[in-house]
């Protein structure tokens, strides 16, 4: 019996649901692992540096630090009338606009809290003066945020391809059709309780002309993700080049939006803020480092990997087994950190499987997206309870058609994985 | 004379947090010149890819101190939270231990190797490896001054708090 590591894995374990900052935490188990086995604790600082001097991982602060900007610059108001003009003259068209605005802004941010955060107030109010329930307009804003971390650009997805060296390119573009099939699930949803709850339909009062303007105004917002994937895929520059390409972007927008308004006070506090929320990220990918070369020291991905295999080597059997196991998981923990702390163990397992690594990639997100919205953890769902001022369980009753709508489209793309891999083959990515 | 120390913990909080903007908007600056030194001045620098991650590396260790004062780090509190309110600070005074216990090994085996690292020089750059580690000490000392002047100075960070979500006005 391996003491140190069994040790090791119960004070993580325990202190992890006690409350205990998760990167101490895996600093802290780590710590009682080496001074157990008598090894030094230099590997602890040494292995935090090297798992944060990665160049890759750079693309997480500027991703944060590029929808913080995007939501500044005024994009959300800019999406919502593009979306509203687009599909808001159908019946519960403006539950349909709610969840087109962020389609469109999950092309901009990379992160569901992002989108309930910047665009939740206005999709609330917005739905609230159109006569709905304000419970379903924000249960609604809540769901409809998924499709942020999954379309690209997306901040899980580049901390998935920085892990593991899988292809950001690949994972970014294996992301957006999925992504956009969460939302169409949703729609279809809305579809089916439109008629039964009788929701109003929206009297569009511009004209023409009026449309065409609103349309070309949210162009340039529109533009984003294009600029993104286009950098990367075109080879001009690496995922993280494009990301501070991204943050420019978004410079620009607010320069040309807001002219005389730009307050500089505001704008630094956009920089402190992305700051220091990426710092307490990165300092986690660096605990998760120390922790994660334990566990291949100690071979317990592979040891994982046989035991599964031993079970059944049918992987359909273990996707399902995957999918179950990340979405309990996503419920009771943020995406980023289960991120860092669950794919360096699992991908070994999936290659050994024989599942494509940007299938798996791509899988894991969205399940982990899903538990963004899904108590007893789901940050999503705690900041649209903040935005919305309704108590979470008036919220969560609104929700459920739209989470199994999503579990759908996940079980979809887990057993099609053509769905995921068939952009990133289409320009030799995978 | 507490309130002179109250304003020093407030100043150095503040100086913490702008550092790490500061740091973040300088990462930017070199990865954008980066770009531009090949596109348009058609020369690759071969040094800024290496100052941009150390950079970055400086900017996790300072800001993680923000982020601690500001409870920033991820954690679980669900199970934590069905206890009483007694026994939950009670208990985070003793997870407060245990990562204070964590960042004296930090500070301790970092400070080690940055001068155990003097003589080192980085790939690109060629400074010595001893500024690149000399992160860890920095930054352990500052999350474990932050932690500790929690305890005198409860809520000092509550006027700088950045977190722009407001409930939904009614109108």
């Amino acid at each position: 019996m391996n003491i140190p590591l069994l040790s090791m894995f119960c004070i993580f374990t325990f202190l992890m649901f006690f409350g205990m900052p998760l990167c101490f935490c895996m600093l802290f188990s780590s710590l009682v692992y080496l001074l157990a086995g008598g090894q030094t604790p230099w590997i602890i600082v040494h292995q935090m540096f090297c798992g944060i001097d990665t160049f890759t991982l750079m693309a997480i602060p500027f991703f944060m630090l590029a929808g913080e900007l995007m939501v500044y610059s005024g994009t959300a108001e800019k999406l919502l009338g593009f979306a509203n003009v687009t599909v808001g003259r159908f019946r519960g068209g403006l539950a349909y606009v709610n969840v087109l605005a962020s389609m469109l802004f999950g092309g901009c941010s990379g992160s569901a809290i992002s989108d309930v955060a910047g665009l939740g107030p206005l999709e609330i109010r917005m739905m609230e003066k159109g006569g709905y329930n304000k419970a379903f307009s924000a249960a609604l804003t809540i769901s409809s945020a998924i499709q942020g971390p999954i379309i690209p650009p997306s901040i899980p997805l580049v901390l998935v391809g920085a892990v593991t060296g899988i292809s950001i390119g690949g994972l970014l573009l294996g992301g957006a059709i999925p992504g956009v099939l969460v939302g169409i699930a949703q729609c279809l949803v809305i579809f089916l309780i439109s008629k039964r709850r009788n929701f109003p339909r929206f009297e569009a009062k511009s004209g023409l002309a009026e449309t065409a303007k609103i349309m070309a105004g949210a162009v340039p917002f529109l533009l984003m993700p294009f600029i993104i994937l286009g950098g990367i895929i075109g080879g001009v520059c690496t995922p993280t080049e494009a990301s501070a390409a991204a943050v420019l972007y978004g410079l620009v927008l607010i320069l040309a939006y807001k002219r005389g308004r730009v307050d500089l006070k505001s704008l630094s506090k956009v920089f402190i803020r992305a700051g220091v929320l990426s710092a307490s990220i990165l300092m986690l990918a660096g605990a998760s480092n120390v922790f994660g070369w334990i566990l291949s020291v100690e071979k317990v991905p592979a040891a994982l990997a046989n035991l599964l295999l031993s079970i059944t080597d049918n992987r359909w059997v273990i996707l399902l087994i995957l999918n179950f196991f990340l979405l309990i998981w996503g419920m009771l923990m943020d995406s980023l950190p289960a991120i860092l702390i669950l794919v360096p163990i699992l991908h070994p397992l999936a290659r050994n499987a024989g599942i494509s690594e940007i299938h798996f990639g791509v899988m894991v997100t969205l399940n982990l997206a899903i538990g963004l919205i899904t108590p007893p953890y789901g940050a999503a769902l705690f900041t649209g309870s903040i935005v919305s001022g309704l108590p979470i369980e008036k919220i969560v009753k609104q929700m459920l058609p739209f989470v199994i709508a999503s579990m759908c489209v996940l079980f979809i793309i887990t057993y099609i994985p053509k769905i995921v891999t068939w952009l990133p083959a289409l320009f030799g990515l995978l | 004379m507490t309130g002179g120390y109250q304003r020093f913990d407030s100043l150095l909080l503040k100086a913490i947090r702008v550092t790490t903007g500061i740091l973040l908007a300088v990462m930017f600056v070199i990865i954008i010149s980066e770009v531009a030194f090949r596109y348009v001045l058609t020369r690759s620098v071969f040094w800024t890819e290496e100052l941009a991650r150390y950079v970055m590396f400086y900017m996790v260790l300072i800001g993680s101190s923000a982020g601690v004062r500001q409870n920033r780090h991820p954690s679980l509190s669900f199970v934590i939270q069905k206890f009483p309110a007694g026994f939950q600070r009670k208990w985070s005074v003793l997870i407060d231990g245990l990562v204070l216990l964590v960042l004296v090994v930090i500070f301790w085996e970092g400070a080690f190797m940055a001068v155990d690292e003097w003589p080192g020089k980085t790939a690109a750059l060629r400074i010595s490896f001893f500024w690149v580690y000399l992160a860890l000490p920095i930054g352990a000392f500052l999350m474990m001054v932050q932690i500790v002047a929690e305890y005198f100075f409860a809520g000092g960070a509550a006027d700088q708090n950045d977190n722009d979500i407001a409930p939904s006005k009614e109108d």
